[in-house]
């Protein structure tokens, strides 16, 4: 059943537009194309937004005899010399030291439908103490997981991460729709590391200096 | 020991007292949380309590044989070798434990199984689960493991070292049970084999219902016994004869009939007591999270390369999966449906019924089956009701995995499911989960494979539905205890 034929509230919305918390419960809970799960309060879902929490999961840089991050040349075994997993249970917290970095991931799953894309934003309270959790806001239409949230400390006071407090939020917009799901290269429980190796530019790079 | 003096023991026990305090600080230093405090405390009130005894044992030996000094240094000597013995059995048995870890994904299940276990046990507990590198599950029970040991030296003890004692394990009122679920260290990754976990809690529940006392003794299988009595009389050093029982025996009644009677008879038992305590686990666990349990445990011979035969502590392997099946089929009401589930249900039951028939039957192990077979109907009946409440049988199946499959199949962690008579999103089961990652395994893995890009390697895929199937546990859990 699509839009137009379920005579929703989604019907007349051009691309871009936030999706109201009616849209957004209906797209949940009676098409189940957009799942943000689990939802635990009801008031986490808003006009346009829902609520996302920090997840269990965190992955930390640990000092290493790896000189520097070359992304060309990155891979997974390189990768786990200077980082480290670590779960910290709920009701536990993670230190984040000031101008330190950390990757967590929303606790949320999430999966969009082809139609609509979302962006991620700081909760402005957590900014105010200086915590930054994401800087790829962009989430795709047909994208699948749970979203690596970059975690940074700007302040001068080390901030306590605990699981499941409310770090963010997702805005949903409507977008111009796909032609079929995007397949999958991982569906993401945990936070994941850079593949910037894999980018197919490095070799285009590599030969425009060999080729002078 | 002979020419080792007093000095030398005391010496070395404060060495051994002072590294066994600095081991635990460090073990436990290096754990993250959830720590086994328990286990912990427990191991410290043993030390404390090994400390207070040998010093104040010594006090008052001093006191009491201060004119008799060849005395003094004996029974200095012999309560110093105690002590020792004690802290040896620390170092050995308990330490090694303390290399559990949290920090991986089993940790996602544990508060499930810490909900689960409470749901069968009243006494209180504390559950670790422990990785191992041997290719094993097992479980490891201790009922007031500490306690226990202090009490032997309250035992030994004059009056004021006792009242000493006494204090020091009532002040640390330690939790009855102390568990340790060992898992091979590379099934970590894996939520599907992790199911194998549920026969380990089995084991669990059986020892805290004590359901094994309600089912024995039971009485031999008389001709299979004749003929291992006359077999094993017409050797005359009988194989059979553990070290320890033929200690307990002459050499006159050794070769009588009846000597060798009463040597098959203790073996047997012990032995059909071994194997019942596995019949009650499987039962548990095949009720308490359906038909994950037989294909975890189908897998899990197969990844072992197991022969389909008996040891002195497990029945054959066939018999056992025969056994989990026949149980799904008769009285958990799977099987008869033509769903994809009961498909492979239901191919499976020649295959392992012709396994069960192969299997080979020595000795003692013949008799033990017989008996076992004989009486199978009535030890059924007495398993059953444990679990019956919590039984995940083919009606709750068929209410609450389809909708978990249909997420999961989409690539989705199946946290929640539409809950359609409250018409809102609610937590899914745990057991659902589970059985709903092997229904997708064991039967349609082409439509999950496929929503992944082709150049990813089909271990990887797999290795995604299990990481979903944890998420899903972990999430599922805390939505149904969000209050």
């Amino acid at each position: 059943m699509s839009a137009s034929e379920s005579g929703s509230a989604e019907e007349s919305l051009p691309n871009g537009a936030v999706l109201s918390k009616q849209i957004l419960w209906e797209r949940i809970k009676i098409k189940k194309d957009l799942v943000v799960s689990p939802i635990l309060e009801k008031s986490q879902v808003g006009d346009g937004s829902v609520d996302i929490s920090l997840g269990t999961r965190f992955i930390r840089s640990r000092r290493s005899k790896t000189t520097e991050i070359d992304f060309p040349t990155l891979d997974k075994e390189k990768n786990r010399s200077f980082q480290e997993s670590v779960v910290v249970p709920f009701g536990e917290h993670y230190i984040l030291h000031p101008r330190s970095f950390v990757l967590g991931c929303t606790f949320e799953f999430i999966a969009l439908p082809l139609d609509i894309c979302a962006l991620v934003i700081s909760r402005s309270s957590y900014g105010r103490a200086g915590l930054l959790i994401a800087t790829a806001m962009f989430v795709h239409p047909g994208w699948r997981g749970c979203l690596t949230l970059e975690l940074e400390n700007l302040g001068e006071i080390p901030i306590k991460l605990q699981p499941l407090s409310t770090v963010g939020q997702l805005v949903f917009l409507s977008a111009a729709k796909l032609a079929e799901q995007p397949k999958a290269k991982i569906i993401p429980v945990s936070p994941m590391f850079t593949t910037l190796n894999e980018d197919p530019r490095w070799k285009k790079i590599a030969a425009l200096k060999q080729n002078g | 020991m002979q020419g080792i003096d007093q000095k030398t023991y005391l010496d070395v026990f404060r060495e051994k007292l002072c590294s066994l305090q600095k081991l635990v600080q460090d073990l436990e230093r290096g754990l993250a949380p959830p720590k086994p405090d328990e286990f912990i405390k427990g191991l410290r009130l043993i030390i404390k309590a090994v400390e207070t005894f040998l010093s104040r044992r010594m006090d008052n030996l001093q006191t009491a044989l201060e004119k008799n000094p060849d005395a003094l240094a004996a029974q200095i000597t012999f309560h110093a070798k105690v002590a020792l013995q004690i802290l040896g059995s620390l170092h050995e048995q308990y330490l090694p434990l303390l290399h559990a870890e949290s920090q991986h994904n089993e940790y996602l299940f544990k508060p499930s199984i810490d909900r689960a276990v409470g749901l069968f046990t009243k006494s209180g507990f504390e559950l670790t689960l422990i990785p191992d590198f041997q290719y094993n599950y097992a479980f490891e029970g201790k009922e007031n493991f500490a306690t226990r040991e202090v009490e032997l030296l309250e035992r030994h003890s004059d009056p004021d070292t006792k009242a000493a004692l006494v204090k020091l394990r009532k002040e640390a009122a330690l939790k009855q049970w102390i568990v340790f679920l060992h898992f091979p260290v590379a099934e970590r990754d894996s939520a599907l084999k992790l199911c194998i976990l549920a026969h380990e809690l089995g084991h669990f529940v059986d020892e805290t219902n004590k359901i094994y006392r309600d089912l024995l003794p039971i009485e031999l299988d008389k001709d299979s016994f004749e003929q291992l009595v006359d077999a094993k009389g017409k050797t005359p050093a009988y194989g059979g004869v553990t070290p320890k029982s033929a200690q307990q025996l002459t050499f006159d009644t050794i070769f009588t009939r009846a000597g060798v009677e009463a040597l098959c008879y203790r073996s047997c038992n012990e032995m059909l007591e071994r194997w019942i305590r596995e019949i009650i686990a499987d039962i548990l666990a095949a009720h308490a999270i359906g038909p994950a349990s037989y294909f975890a445990f189908n897998d899990f011979l197969a990844c072992m390369g197991a022969e389909n035969a008996t040891s002195n502590s497990h029945p054959a392997p066939a018999f056992r999966l025969q056994l989990i099946l026949k149980e799904l089929k008769d009285t958990m009401g799977y099987m008869n449906s033509a769903s994809a589930i009961d498909s492979v249900l239901s191919e499976a039951i020649p295959r392992v019924a012709a396994g069960a028939v192969d299997a080979k039957y020595r000795d003692e192990a013949k008799v033990v089956h017989k008996t076992i077979d004989s009486n199978l109907a009535s030890l059924l009946a007495k398993i059953r009701p444990v679990v019956s409440e919590y039984s995940f049988g083919a009606s709750n199946y068929r209410s609450t995995v389809p909708k978990i499959l249909e997420r999961l199949r989409r690539g989705i962690a199946p946290i929640e499911v539409l809950d359609e008579v409250q018409g809102e999103m609610s937590a899914a089961s745990v057991v659902g989960i589970l059985n709903a990652g092997w229904e997708l395994y064991k039967t349609d893995t082409a439509g999950f494979y496929g929503e992944f890009k082709d150049t990813v390697p089909e271990l990887e895929r797999l290795g995604n539905l299990n990481h979903l199937l944890f998420k899903a546990v972990e999430a599922s859990d805390v939505k149904r205890r969000w209050k």
